[in-house]
């Protein structure tokens, strides 16, 4: 069972929608939706509920033993240092600073209605979100098709949160890379896959404050560290993960997942993302391998072919009719 | 070019990460242990086994590996085609045959022999039989095996053929059969050709089988 198996099938559903002329294309001067087709897009917006994980990840999450989702956010304000809101008082805490976007999205407008696109966009949006949560990241800020997401807090230890923000990351890459990527060109949109850069901000980095006016203010991060995790975004290959040296250096045997940057793009001014030559302070950012880290993964199947899959429950779900193809391969003997 | 088991086992492990190698028998043998996943062509999970995996090093590709259950999820019983000891009967001996003299690779015997066999027990456990049936148990199922496989279902013609096989003994092509039907190249000539692929050995350990058989029946 695809753990996305929910999110897809309404990505789906909205194309064949979009397909069957539902939707109106783009044209200036087509003017409102109809009754009928405002109903299907709202049916459609409203498949992937907005209170809770679709029963694919959900099932997932329960399997892998993940903490209970906390649905409790507002944009913005992290929950441990929510009392920094409109106030002048700032703190120094360590952070994992993440930024995941998805790439050639725009190329969708070229096949679908805005309509389309947006249900797309928003269930894309609704993964994401509900990947980082399942693994305890806090959403700080929605960007488009991506997300700027916080991994770490208070009552947990940063090798914990570097863990569990690479877990989210690798798998919702996992979901960009296998299912996305080749249903949409199956559509005609060529060059869909996602980008994503963490890093690791330690306390003495990293001030918390309240940035803006009143109403207009979010408690945000001051860092080099949440500034280098969105610069590394840009540096990723397609569907790749871009890392500063500060995660790579607690992940344990981080040696068989990260490799310099500069080794990808054969330009060792790649190596860092960060020079400051005054301080003799380089900065090194790498590639991290999540497909070879997904695959170590305790809650991880491969099926006959080695294509890897997570493990969820399968309820009363067996059908022997879609087992016999493997099995009848097989014919036992005795000697 | 010339096949490297470690190569081969490098590209297994890296394939299926839940397999690492265990140890190394003095340097005659390699065993690889891990999990093997069931999931059905829909991505269905169904259950998970321990294994290992021995292959012998020095015929490499030329060998049948033993496989083993270790999680006794399978019951030592002779229904289920494995031992006391958790080996597992994976195919007629001859198909293994076949398949030794060919030469194997980790990757492909995993997916086509063991992952198969695997998937088999689940499938019993929730229909009740095998999906394609299985052997009956020794003789029978070699027996079985030259019947439905092969198509030879008179004894005596089987013991026959063997004989002149064995002893190399067998008509010229355009000769008349064994069987006295028709010219030798249109008729048990394909089949033949098929036994001598088990080999000299193999084929005479079928014979005295056969033999022996039909002195009880007589």
């Amino acid at each position: 069972m695809n753990i996305y198996s929910d999110y897809f099938d309404v990505i789906k559903e909205a194309v064949r929608a979009d397909q069957s002329g539902v939707f109106p294309k783009g044209l200036a001067g087509v003017g409102n939706l109809s009754d009928s087709s405002k109903m299907t897009f709202s049916t459609i917006n409203n498949k992937i509920s907005r209170k809770e994980l679709a029963p694919s990840l959900r099932n997932y999450s329960e399997v892998a033993g993940l903490g209970k989702v906390n649905y409790n956010q507002d944009l913005g304000l992290h929950p441990d240092f929510g009392h920094l809101k409109a106030t002048d008082n700032t703190e120094e805490h360590y952070i994992i600073s993440c930024f995941v976007d998805i790439a050639g999205s725009t190329n969708m407008f070229k096949k679908f209605s805005k309509e389309a696109v947006f249900l797309i966009t928003n269930t894309l949006v609704k993964a994401n979100i509900h990947t980082a949560l399942i693994h305890g990241g806090y959403v700080q800020r929605i960007q488009g098709d991506g997300l700027f997401i916080y991994f770490g807090g208070k009552n947990i230890s940063k090798e914990t949160a570097v863990k569990n923000a690479l877990l989210s990351l690798s798998t919702y890459s996992y979901f960009v890379q296998n299912d996305l990527k080749d249903y949409f060109l199956s559509q005609g949109v060529e060059n869909i896959s996602i980008r994503s850069g963490i890093d690791l901000g330690d306390k003495e980095d990293v001030l918390w404050g309240s940035c803006g006016i009143d109403g207009i203010s979010e408690v945000t991060t001051c860092s080099l560290h949440t500034s280098l995790a969105s610069k590394m975004q840009s540096s990723a290959n397609k569907c790749g993960i871009v890392a500063g040296a500060n995660v790579k250096d607690l992940l344990p045997n981080s040696d068989d997942y990260f490799t310099v940057v500069s080794k990808r793009t054969g330009n060792e001014n790649d190596r860092y993302i960060f020079r400051n030559p005054e301080e003799a302070f380089y900065y090194t950012q790498y590639d991290f391998n999540w497909d070879k880290f997904l695959k170590q993964q305790p809650n991880v199947i491969f099926d006959q072919t080695g294509r890897l899959g997570f493990l969820v429950s399968n309820g009363t779900a067996l059908n022997p009719e879609n087992l016999k193809p493997i099995a009848e391969l097989s014919k036992p003997y005795f000697y | 070019m010339k096949v490297s088991i470690e190569r081969d086992i490098e590209r297994f492990i890296e394939k299926y990460p839940k397999f690492s190698i265990v140890s190394f028998d003095n340097t005659n043998y390699i065993k690889l242990q891990g999990v093997i996943d069931i999931v059905d062509i829909e991505g269905v999970y169904w259950d998970s086994y321990e294994i290992s995996i021995l292959l012998l090093k020095q015929n490499y590709p030329h060998i049948t590996p033993k496989v083993f259950e270790v999680t006794e999820k399978i019951k030592r019983e002779d229904d289920w085609h494995i031992s006391v000891d958790g080996e597992c009967c994976l195919d007629i001996l001859h198909k293994m045959l076949l398949l030794e003299n060919k030469g194997i690779d980790v990757i492909s015997f995993y997916q086509n022999k063991i992952y198969p066999f695997f998937a088999n027990h689940a499938y019993k456990l929730k229909t009740g039989e095998y999906a394609n049936g299985d052997y009956p148990h020794q003789f029978d199922g070699i027996k079985y095996f030259y019947e439905n496989d092969l198509g030879l279902k008179d004894v005596n013609f089987t013991i026959q053929l063997l004989t002149s096989i064995t002893t190399n003994k067998l008509p010229n092509r355009n000769s008349i059969c064994l069987c006295k039907q028709r010219k030798y190249k249109h008729c048990h000539l394909p089949i033949a050709e098929k036994l001598m692929l088990f080999g000299h050995k193999r084929l005479l350990d079928d014979l005295q089988l056969f033999k022996l058989e039909s002195q009880l029946l007589s």
